[in-house]
């Protein structure tokens, strides 16, 4: 069996799933719309492989169906939190708020999807995701669905929306990845150690410019760097809409931490709250733990 | 400190980044244009507009007055990072500065010449760099996670050194 009928009967199988989804009783339309959209998203990629079966390229249908099998499998989630978003078990005094909120920092044509999460931390599916423009979903944890006091979290994921309708990440580059530039030709004995196989290298103005070794390097600081940075920019939207209160949400869900090796995309837990206390003039003498 | 160290690198500071959204859309925008260079091989057409938008996404906006050249995409690091994955990724592994310039050149001539003067050849070598860089945005959107505060170490190597 061919992988472009597999792919096309994965592809047949979820828009019969959005179909079903569709058929469901939705007290939301932005939910109902998120739902067509995806459906109109993969009728496309069905279009897609279609294209490049007549090709007659094995690489480009191999592709075509590598790009429909990462789709599905990235998609399936949100088509669980469309459906999750449906649950009366969902905070649905809360949406109001939430809603009102992100109105208010990304604009009127924002829609915000909400829903009780089997995660432990709230998460967010931002602006970033181009088959939904304008959607923000935010997740809350399913055992604090009883604790209004972490509601306050969900600032922290407003933050990633205006992140992205901002437009910052574009913003920030230019700037983030000069520094990350100069920093290597400043400290070539540094990357010399690092990376020994190049230790013949001069590190002239030119050579990091040009050099593609040392540009691959520069990519993964600048976007280490920039998603440290929205981080922060984050936490600092939860602070400017719930002050205090955001404080005290992420220290009762996080501290004193979760054990595991931080993603390097992500600023340590440390550096998250050193940010809210010297730049959000908090005090949080009162949360430090003390020896008994 | 930091202002005076960007204004080092005033002037070849790379001025076109990719965002997140941008790089989700140009996944499937980079098969659309393959498949379109590939319609131009077999002489079913003489355009790939698909392969124009991608280069806008990539590029940014082309300034007539102030053409871009290799050493200005070069500056890009995300371009470039990009450029030496998508090459390698379509097999050109052996001797990646030049396999990466090439393309770069390429790249620049469509704005230029136009796709009907580049050679059979030519255009195979942008369908496959097309291919590439699809394969490579696949597996960085494979990567990305939903962004909860506790995230963890995902599997996701910094640079690695072929």
């Amino acid at each position: 069996v061919s992988i472009a009928i597999n792919t096309r009967e994965k592809l047949r199988a979820i828009i019969a799933q959005i179909d079903q989804l569709l058929l469901s009783d939705i007290p939301h339309g932005s939910t109902a719309d998120g739902l067509q959209l995806f459906r109109d998203f993969f009728r496309n990629a069905n279009e897609l492989v279609r294209l490049a079966e007549q090709t007659g390229q094995q690489k480009i249908l191999s592709n075509a169906c590598m790009t429909a099998n990462e789709r599905i499998s990235s998609y399936l989630p949100f088509l669980g939190f469309l459906l999750r978003s449906t649950n009366v078990r969902n905070s649905f005094e809360s949406f109001d708020v939430l809603a009102e909120l992100a109105f208010g920092i990304i604009g009127p044509q924002v829609k915000v999807v909400i829903s009780s999460e089997w995660d432990f931390s709230p998460l967010t599916y931002p602006l970033s995701v181009s088959v939904l423009p304008n959607y923000i979903l935010i997740g809350m944890p399913a055992p604090e669905s009883g604790n209004a006091l972490v509601l306050p979290l969900a600032g922290h994921e407003l933050g990633h929306s205006a992140w992205v309708n901002d437009g910052l990440e574009t913003k920030h580059a230019p700037p983030v990845e000069s520094l990350a530039r100069e920093y290597i030709r400043r400290n070539d004995s540094s990357f010399k150690r690092a990376f020994p196989e190049h230790a013949e290298l001069t590190i002239t103005e030119d050579e990091v410019v040009g050099n593609i070794f040392i540009s691959r390097i520069v990519a993964d600081i600048v976007l280490c760097a920039l998603g440290q940075i929205e981080e922060i920019f984050c936490d600092a939207v939860g602070l400017a809409l719930f002050g205090k209160g955001f404080a005290y949400a992420f220290h009762y869900l996080l501290a004193p931490n979760v054990g595991g090796q931080r993603d390097p995309y992500y600023p340590p837990l440390q550096t998250r709250a050193f940010f809210m206390r010297t730049h959000g003039m908090l005090d949080f003498s009162s949360l430090v733990m003390r020896k008994t | 400190v930091v202002t005076s160290l960007v204004a080092v690198w005033e002037g070849k500071m790379a001025t076109h980044h990719l965002d997140r959204s941008a790089r989700d859309r140009a996944v499937e925008q980079s098969l659309i244009a393959a498949i379109q260079i590939n319609d131009v091989i077999r002489d079913l057409r003489s355009d790939a507009p698909g392969l124009v938008e991608l280069m806008a996404m990539l590029l940014g906006r082309q300034d007539r007055e102030h053409l871009q050249s290799r050493r200005d995409l070069l500056a890009n690091s995300q371009l470039a990072s990009l450029s030496f994955r998508a090459a390698a990724s379509s097999g050109q592994t052996h001797d990646a500065q030049p396999a990466v310039e090439r393309i770069l050149d390429l790249v620049l001539q469509i704005s230029r010449i136009g796709l009907n003067k580049f050679s059979k050849e030519e255009l195979s070598i942008l369908r496959d760099f097309c291919l590439g860089l699809n394969s490579v945005l696949v597996e960085e959107i494979s990567t990305r996670g939903s962004e909860p505060p506790l995230a963890r170490n995902r599997p996701r190597p910094l640079v690695s050194v072929e």
